[in-house]
């Protein structure tokens, strides 16, 4: 279908488009690549009156490493997440979890903000964020703000940003033990290219030969990313044997409320649950493993 | 902010000036209002890649991006493929002779994709086609041979571009 009618508008600030946001609240979306907003427009699933591009506000493109943390703005896209040097290095899940999405043409225009804004519950950068506890940089009228993720994401689609916030960075913490930590983004999508049915970030730190650290988020599994705390918790100071992998997939498998959707079924989501944590947790571990050996 | 817009879009080199709606995609943009119907709209989401054009140089889904996002910018669609007015791109060519296509609905959006692939990696094997090939569907060849004739093309590219004269600044 195409759009409905809306007033298109690209400021050349953020105080403008902040402005935009202010006076028209309720009927104003805010556009990044517009690689989710589109097609939700083109369905008419979304009617704003106004739509506010950040395409022209300078100053939401960069990536940074200070004091420990990962930042990057909210308009740097995809494919340059992928480019970059600095994100592979301290911050290899986010990476990973991006070259999951959609197709190349897609991640030319989509952004690492917009897809974190969006909370589609299958999105991935949202689950890598929430396992890499990293913050979300929400601007206002009063000023900036970081949301931890996990706190961040409410339910499908709803967000702890308020109505007149915009979404201008994110802020990723370095993992202490960079040096013998893996990551991975495991994912079941069909095609390819297609929404995940079922998706794990993890990263796993290995100390002494045992599982340090333990991170594990579901992506697709429910109406927002969910932390598998308790398999975390499970994981820690155990070896990182097929044992105890099975283990801790299948008890972060527990924490998924999968639904029915014309994709795939709640059964056939809740099948792939442990797969995909126990998929992920094996290339982490491998990945930590190969880290260490190569220190040698 | 307005529901129209004066837009100026390079097309295939040339400037394109305009008014469009809002809501008007590239896509809508390139057909309706400029002629240049080469560019397919399948899925008109964003999932079928037959859309596909160059702006500044990167493929891109036409509909999925709106015309006034374009203003200013350089767009690449599959009528600027050809170096004139006789003769066709290497890739024109190498899908014709490897059966590259049969239906041609999305043609236009896979040849978008492999010149991106091709002028970023001359020498891409069979995984790195794929991978960049990816979000391009087709429902008629089962793929293979697009695969083969996007390596042809490199090929042909290269040895263009090998040949005393021809482009190596000689």
């Amino acid at each position: 279908m195409k759009a409905a009618d809306f007033d298109y508008f690209a400021p050349s600030d953020l105080p403008e488009a902040l402005r935009v946001l202010a006076s028209r609240p309720g009927e104003t979306r805010v556009m990044a690549g517009g690689q989710s907003l589109l097609p939700l427009l083109k369905a008419r699933l979304a009617r704003p009156s106004v739509v506010v591009d950040l395409r022209l506000v300078p100053g939401l493109d960069g990536i940074e490493q200070a004091s420990g943390s990962l930042r990057l703005g909210a308009m740097v896209s995809q494919s340059r997440v992928l480019e970059s040097e600095l994100v592979t290095t301290h911050a290899p899940l986010l990476a990973r979890a991006v070259r999951k999405i959609g197709s190349p043409a897609i991640r030319n225009r989509g952004t690492v903000g917009g897809s974190a804004a969006h909370a589609d519950p299958a999105a991935e950068i949202p689950a890598a964020l929430v396992a890499l506890e990293a913050a979300i940089v929400a601007t206002g009228p009063a000023g900036a703000r970081e949301i931890p993720a996990g706190r961040f994401y409410r339910y499908a689609y709803e967000t702890e940003l308020a109505p007149d916030e915009i979404v201008t960075g994110l802020r990723v913490p370095g993992a202490g033990n960079g040096h013998s930590t893996g990551a991975s983004f495991y994912e079941v999508a069909i095609p390819n290219h297609n929404f995940a049915l079922a998706g794990a970030a993890v990263r796993a730190t290995l100390q002494a030969g045992s599982l340090q650290d333990v991170r594990i988020a579901l992506c697709a599994l429910g109406p927002t990313p969910l932390r598998a705390r308790e398999a975390e918790i499970l994981a820690e100071g155990r070896p990182p044997s097929s044992d105890v992998l099975e283990r801790v997939a299948r008890t972060a498998a527990t924490v998924a409320e999968p639904v029915d959707d014309v994709l795939a079924s709640a059964t056939y989501r809740r099948s792939l649950a442990p797969v995909v944590v126990r998929r992920a947790l094996l290339e982490a571990v491998a990945e930590a493993r190969s880290r260490q050996a190569g220190l040698g | 902010m307005s529901r129209v817009h004066e837009i100026s879009i390079t097309v295939n080199g040339v400037r394109a000036s305009g008014v469009v709606s809002s809501r008007s995609t590239l896509a809508d943009h390139l057909r309706q209002d400029l002629g240049l119907t080469g560019t397919h709209v399948g899925c008109d989401e964003g999932v079928c890649g037959a859309c596909t054009v160059l702006l500044d140089g990167e493929p891109v889904r036409s509909c999925l991006v709106l015309a006034v996002q374009a203003d200013g910018h350089r767009v690449t669609t599959v009528e600027g493929l050809a170096p004139g007015t006789s003769g066709l791109h290497p890739l024109q060519e190498a899908f014709r002779t490897a059966h590259g296509l049969q239906c041609g609905f999305c043609t236009p959006g896979m040849l978008m994709s492999a010149a991106a692939l091709i002028e970023r990696h001359p020498d891409p094997d069979g995984d790195l086609i794929r991978e960049a090939m990816s979000g391009n569907l087709c429902r008629c060849t089962g793929y293979q041979q697009i695969v083969e004739a996007i390596r042809l093309a490199a090929a042909l590219v290269r040895e263009a571009t090998a040949l005393p004269g021809g482009g190596d600044g000689s």
